[in-house]
């Protein structure tokens, strides 16, 4: 069983290698570029002074100098403890570009995976193997879950480590190289992270191939028209007829939720970056409201795989 | 002998159109066995139920069991070729050996790639860069390096020419089959898999019209090709088709080991082809003397 699921899976990554390949690959060197063009050429980074980063193992007490003339910060890379700051920041904003593909690849990925076999007849092929659709529909939601989020990880620390071999060719000190180096850690705890946020979009994901199992053509058109239409009609229901189908307050609610928990998982007060407690993040009784509908979703796909539509 | 397939009542209809009509047949082991049908006949409807890729109504065993209960488990022990166009044209030929190696339980790579070490197709080859010819031998590489029970055929070499045609029948037969392998073929280039066969089953608008071995449709079929001196007599003898030929006709009869003799003496006796004997038993025409 563990064998399949993984050749599944597998299959999945030769499948989707533009997006859980190649799409990356090209994004860690335009993070490099992006990396190599704010060290070239020091930016200006608008962070009030003095104000005290605090990370695990690092405060940085005061890492710039204050122009009067422009009122701006200049960033030195000369200051102590100046380049672990830049290799945090480095990884932050690595992993939000690496996320934003992802995003980008995961919704594409969950709205085609399930309709494309069928339209293309390699389904055909596909249901001669001894594989069931319930083993199928579990690895493309482990291929999102698990996968991705590993993969984000992956990217993010070739990322970085591009970035600190960059970093000593262009002469950094090794005694702030190091210090610098050891801040990789932090890709591992932004992989909580991830994970936190899979947990929190996972009824889209659920949904994405519930409407590409369900589609006879366009599975994006039944993601959005059947939310939409069902709010639009819950709004002028509330509006002219006082019924309430609370579609528009479990929306609104759910928005509220994901919304307080990102908030929560970078940080609420000042700077305090990645100073949390993951099991704090995200309500319980909202998450596992979450799983439920997400577990019915995948449970009515894996029905719609083996029954709906003949092939 | 254990039948491989077993149906009773089977029926299937989408609407109102019946697709399959009270099937009752059984295939038993070690049988090549010929599905002929025009479009539209219930052959694919036919092979999606036994591959449990449609539910059908009545009983259905394959290999004992209940292909839509047990549809991964009955795949362990059955192949099945589509027409050519069912493998993904994204992947690479190893990434597919890879992929059927790891899920299936009895695919075995060292013959797999000994199939293919006979054709021009290359490890790290898209399907896609494939001809169709070639994504024919890839396929039938995988699947005759499968040690299934029961290989289901549907149309197997549509749109191949006629050197893949011969090569799929010759490999099928020399490298794959044995007593205990049974090959169900679906196909319309009837002639092509009439030396093959054991049993030859026709299907026309979802009900059997025949279900026979080839032997036994060599006794109880004949075709007399007579001229037209002879054509009352011939006629008398109640063909159940009648086809023109060059200054004659060729008159087809069924059941006819008694009228043997008779039928001799007024032209030349042979067996029919699948394709003639098809068309006789689709298209059966009662025929009285004055007809023709």
């Amino acid at each position: 069983m563990i064998a399949t699921i993984a050749a599944q899976m597998k299959r999945e990554f030769w499948e989707q290698r533009v997006s859980f390949l190649w799409a990356p690959l090209i994004f860690i060197f335009l993070v490099e570029a992006l990396s190599i063009g704010v060290m070239v050429s020091p930016q200006n980074l608008h962070f009030p002074e003095n104000v005290p980063i605090t990370l695990d193992t690092l405060t940085v007490k005061s890492y710039s100098s204050l122009d009067p003339a422009t009122g701006k910060i200049h960033l030195d890379f000369n200051t102590p403890d100046a380049l672990a700051l830049i290799a945090c920041l480095h990884q932050i904003v690595a992993w939000g570009i690496f996320a934003l593909m992802f995003a980008a690849a995961i919704a594409n990925y969950v709205h085609s995976t399930l309709i494309a076999d069928r339209k293309s007849r390699e389904i055909l092929f596909w249901r001669s193997m001894p594989v069931s659709e319930t083993t199928n529909v579990m690895a493309k939601l482990l291929m999102v879950c698990l996968v991705v989020p590993l993969l984000i990880l992956l990217c993010n620390l070739l990322s970085f480590a591009l970035f600190m071999i960059t970093a000593l060719f262009m002469g950094q000190d090794f005694s702030q190289w190091w210090p610098a180096l050891k801040m990789g850690v932090l890709s591992f705890k932004i992989l909580g992270s991830s994970f936190v946020v899979v947990l929190l979009i996972l009824p889209f994901i659920c949904w994405g191939l519930f409407a590409s199992a369900f589609a006879k053509r366009s599975p994006v058109t039944i993601s959005i028209a059947i939310p939409a239409g069902l709010w639009l009609a819950d709004v002028l229901l509330q509006k002219y007829a006082e019924i309430s189908l609370g579609v528009k307050a479990l929306l609104g609610g759910y928005w509220q939720f994901a919304s307080t928990s990102f908030r929560k998982l970078w940080g609420s007060e000042g700077y305090r970056i990645l100073d949390i407690n993951l099991a704090s993040a995200v309500d319980p009784k909202i998450s596992s409201i979450a799983i439920i509908i997400s577990v019915l979703l995948v449970a009515a796909t894996i029905w719609l795989r083996n029954n709906r539509y003949e092939i | 002998m254990r039948s491989v397939i077993s149906a009773r009542g089977v029926h299937k209809h989408y609407g109102k159109k019946m697709a399959l009509d009270n099937i009752n047949l059984q295939i038993d082991a070690g049988k090549i066995v010929g599905l002929i049908g025009p479009n539209g006949a219930g052959k694919t409807s036919l092979l999606k139920g036994i591959l449990g890729l449609a539910p059908v109504a009545g009983e259905l065993t394959v290999l004992g069991m209940n292909p839509q209960r047990e549809r991964v488990k009955l795949l362990e022990q059955v192949s099945f070729i589509a027409d050519t166009a069912t493998l993904p044209r994204w992947i690479k030929v190893r990434e597919l050996i890879a992929y059927t190696e790891a899920v299936h339980p009895r695919f075995s790579r060292a013959q797999c790639m000994a199939f293919l070490a006979n054709t021009d197709i290359q490890l790290n080859d898209k399907v896609q860069q494939l001809s169709k010819g070639m994504v024919t031998q890839l396929h039938l590489a995988l699947i005759m390096a499968i040690d299934s029970k029961l290989l289901v055929l549907d149309e197997p070499t549509l749109g191949l020419d006629i050197l893949y045609r011969k090569q799929f029948y010759e490999r099928l037969l020399n490298d794959y089959y044995d007593a205990q392998k049974t090959i169900l073929i679906t196909t319309h280039q009837v002639e092509e898999i009439e030396s093959i066969l054991t049993d030859l089953i026709f299907i026309n608008q979802g009900k059997l019209v025949l279900n026979s071995s080839m032997d036994e449709i060599a006794e109880t079929y004949v075709e007399l090709q007579v001229d037209a001196h002879y054509k009352e007599h011939a006629l008398a003898h109640n063909p159940i088709h009648v086809r023109n030929l060059l200054g004659g006709f060729g008159m087809l009869y069924e059941g006819a080991h008694h009228q043997r003799d008779s039928l001799a003496a007024l032209g030349r006796l042979a067996t029919p082809s699948l394709s003639d004997l098809f068309v006789a038993k689709v298209k059966p025409q009662m025929f009285v003397q004055g007809d023709v």
